[in-house]
């Protein structure tokens, strides 16, 4: 049984008024297994973000179903859902989302505080984490005092405290300059090699080139996907910019 | 389209776009300036010079006056600053769209043109439509008859005017200033950076318990009653400046014990809350002392003016227990004698019949400081023509000679003659008084409603203040907190446990300022328990009861004021 199963899944916006609807996500299917890292790319409007969205609990599919752990996530009831986001998903955010009010202590340990968790608790697992994602040192500062890398390494730790099956990075790297990218990218390298599964939403190269699977989304379908296997991260590069090159040209190509 | 003119028209959107925030701000102007029309018009009104008593009174409208325009200033001046702040980021927008300061300028000018318009001639409109309302208010208060007609005082019109026309004025210049300063960038970001967490101050919070304790200490060692009135202002003013420093550092230095009290903290509903206070405690801790001390001066106004009205009827009785009175203080027996042949003599000549007649010497402790007459019924049964009653170590011997008249008789010239007839005895003691106590009475209920008026009025107009100040100090922290809310669902925060924590942090925050008010007020009640004296008003029962049921109706409204903006704050911070 994989960890997480996307079977055809279909989101539709409508407006408010009625009218033809869009269709952000047409038919999506596809499984991450248990100690994967999977990268999702797409340009803009590919249908990533929803698909992030419905993922994450945030948003319900129109079709089609999600399974986590063979649990059907439409079966989480709403109030529910919550405690099941807490407990199961980490997420990490393009603009890192931390409260300026806390410290870089309290803003990871924030979902454990409101999970209802002992401060001994907390402190052991946050000692724990701290070396690894290189923030044992700014554990007292506030996120003002930080640099972007500093903040997207706290807003991970923050991710992954609750220890989730999944970590959710909804493009992690794209308010990092190319050396803290790189360096947050390395994290979640090492984090996989230690068993956290990791599904990555981008549109950066580089990042993707990191994964061990990417997939291509277009026009709310997954047009391609590539393995990594063996080939290093500057061979995955070049492979998914050509992918990417002939995603582009094939769309030039029907028109 | 043209014809208006761009800055005009620019303004009048923004002013509409802005519309969550100027509405508060331009009624609570319009208000303030019906109330300053209001009570300028109570002043000058020709009708009431004619009425009795009415110059005691007059002169408390005056000074009225003079706090609501002083209070309109500052108040104004603050909305004013907290609109700008608001705005920086649209300012911003249109200065980087090409508008040079200047341009602005003229924008901010036209806009402050519109709300001193709106504010003055609303204002006066209301005012005018208010102004009899209060009339009546005040004659009721005093028991006066209400002159005829319907009056609109040139004059107070103008003052009102002027008075707002200058504030408004000031407060465009202000802004001038405020934008000569910043830089575009900082106009685009404005109020976003991100905030150092508050130091704790030591010397701030030492200075604000010594003053607020020396505050304390003066109310509650004072003794004399006229020493009380001096030393009031000494101790108010003591309390204002305790209270600013221990809501700025106290409850800063208080949080972060908190903080460090790692059980207490990493629990769900302290630690968004306490984590939260403290962040933002810099900027609002101002807010929330003035909050306090206005809710303070509306207790302590109200409560001390409804309690001599609701008293009035007590004094009276101790201080004019006849219609007509002769003192004689630090008399002698044969005194009592005199004035009592004199009184049936004069009563022979005018023909008029005394009733009730008194006439005793006692011993007896000044109770009324004002004028030194004293409650003579409980001496009355023991009194025995020119014996002395009561202990000679309660006070110097005093005479009293007192007598009621028949309703047709002219108190007036009763005392007057016998007034008249003393100045030719040869009594033992130069200190003694004869006294109508019918238009003393009169008197007496006039200036005291004149009290109670002003003290309502007053009251009226901090409540105002205090509900402007809470609902702006909400919808602006609701703004700051929308994004830290989203953020906590984001993490695992249910819709529940935003509430709660939302209540949490709201209701501390509101009910601090209440409760440090009704501390204050508390602290305060020896102090004008004192004042009370000088006016007569010995009832510390009937004073108790006042503060009490005035703190219950003030904490009820506080409570309205307090459901309806936290409203609007879960209705921001939601979105």
């Amino acid at each position: 049984m994989s960890l997480l199963e996307v079977k055809n899944l279909r989101k539709v916006y409508t407006t408010r008024l009625g009218g033809t609807g869009v269709e952000a996500l047409k038919n999506v299917s596809f499984a991450v297994e248990s100690g994967e890292f999977v990268a999702i790319m797409g340009e803009s409007g590919s249908g990533k973000t929803t698909l992030l969205n419905i993922l994450a609990a945030l948003d319900r599919p129109s079709g089609g179903r999600v399974l986590l752990n063979g649990e059907d996530m439409a079966g989480v009831r709403e109030r529910d859902l919550t405690a099941f986001r807490r407990d199961n998903l980490g997420f990490v955010f393009q603009d890192f989302n931390l409260l300026d009010a806390f410290t870089v202590r309290d803003n990871v340990f924030l979902p454990l505080v409101l999970a209802g968790k002992s401060y001994d608790e907390m402190n052991g697992r946050l000692l724990r984490l701290a070396p690894a994602l290189g923030i044992g040192e700014l554990l007292n500062k506030f996120p003002y005092e930080l640099s972007g890398g500093q903040k997207q390494r706290t807003a991970v730790a923050r991710a992954l405290i609750t220890q989730p099956a999944i970590l959710l990075a909804d493009e992690p790297t794209g308010a990092l300059d190319s050396k803290a990218s790189d360096s947050l990218l390395r994290v979640f390298e090492n984090l996989n090699a230690q068993g956290q599964t990791i599904l990555m939403v981008t549109h950066s190269v580089t990042a993707a080139s990191h994964a061990k699977r990417t997939l291509f989304l277009r026009d709310g379908m997954i047009y391609h996907q590539l393995y990594r296997g063996n080939r290093t991260q500057g061979e995955m590069f070049a492979e998914i910019s050509h992918t990417l090159t002939v995603m582009t040209s094939g769309e030039n190509g029907h028109a | 389209m043209r014809k208006f003119g761009f800055y005009p028209q620019l303004a009048l959107r923004s002013l509409r776009l802005n519309g969550k925030f100027y509405l508060p701000y331009l009624l609570s102007g319009m208000v303030s300036a019906a109330m300053l029309y209001d009570i300028l018009f109570l002043n000058m009104n020709r009708g009431i010079y004619a009425l009795k008593g009415v110059n005691a009174v007059q002169g408390l409208l005056g000074f009225g006056a003079i706090v609501v325009a002083l209070f309109s200033f500052a108040l104004l001046c603050y909305t004013n600053g907290f609109l700008m702040k608001r705005r920086q980021k649209e300012l911003g927008l249109y200065n980087i769209l090409g508008m040079e300061k200047r341009h602005l300028a003229r924008l901010l000018l036209w806009e402050t043109i519109f709300a001193a318009l709106l504010c003055i001639l609303g204002g006066l409109l209301l005012g005018v439509l208010l102004s009899k309302l209060f009339l009546l208010l005040l004659c009721a208060v005093i028991q006066a008859e209400v002159p005829f007609g319907f009056e609109v005082p040139r004059d107070a019109a103008i003052y009102t005017a002027v008075v707002f026309g200058g504030i408004f004025l000031l407060n465009y210049l202000l802004n001038l200033l405020r934008l000569n300063r910043v830089k575009p960038i900082e106009l685009l970001h404005g109020g976003e950076s991100g905030e150092r967490e508050p130091r704790t101050k030591w010397v701030l919070t030492l200075l604000g318990l010594l003053t607020m304790g020396a505050g304390y200490g003066l109310s509650l060692t004072v003794s004399d009653p006229v020493n009380a009135l001096t030393l009031f202002f000494l101790a108010v003013v003591l309390v204002i400046v305790g209270t600013y420093c221990l809501f700025t550092a106290g409850s800063i230095a208080l949080l972060k014990a908190l903080r460090k009290n790692k059980k207490y903290y990493y629990q769900t509903r302290h630690f968004t809350a306490v984590s939260g206070m403290l962040h933002r405690m810099k900027r609002n801790a101002a807010g929330l002392a003035t909050i306090c001390i206005l809710s303070t001066m509306v207790l302590v106004t109200v409560s001390t003016t409804v309690c001599l009205y609701m008293g009035v009827n007590d004094i009276l009785d101790r201080m004019y227990c006849r219609d007509v009175q002769t003192y004689v203080n630090r008399g002698a027996p044969e005194d009592l004698l005199k004035v009592k042949a004199l009184y049936e003599r004069k009563a022979q000549e005018l023909g008029v019949e005394m009733k009730d007649f008194a006439a005793l010497c006692f011993y007896a402790p000044v109770t009324d400081y004002a004028n030194n007459r004293t409650d003579i019924e409980p001496y009355l049964p023991q009194a025995d023509g020119a014996d002395p009653v009561g202990d000679p170590n309660d006070g110097p011997l005093r005479v009293y000679v007192g007598c009621n008249l028949d309703e047709d008789a002219d108190a007036g010239l009763f005392a007057a003659s016998v007034a008249v007839g003393t100045r030719d005895l040869p009594l033992s003691s130069s200190w003694y008084f004869t006294e109508d106590c019918r238009a003393g009475r009169m008197d007496f209920w006039a200036s005291l409603g004149g009290f109670f008026f002003i003290g309502l009025f007053l009251g009226a107009l901090f409540l105002m203040a205090a509900v402007l100040i809470v609902y702006y100090k909400q919808v602006s922290e609701g703004y700051e907190d929308a994004r830290s809310f989203s953020i906590m669902q984001q993490v695992g925060m249910t819709q529940a446990e935003v509430k709660s924590s939302i209540r949490s942090q709201v209701s501390t925050v509101f009910f601090l300022p209440l409760l440090a008010a009704a501390c204050h007020t508390a602290g305060a009640f020896p102090m004008t328990k004192k004042i009370l004296l000088l006016f007569g008003l010995s009832n510390t029962g009937l004073f108790l009861l006042c503060s009490g049921l005035t703190l219950l109706v003030f904490a009820l409204a506080y409570y309205c004021i307090y459901r309806l903006t936290a409203r609007e704050y879960y209705r921001i911070v939601k979105r």
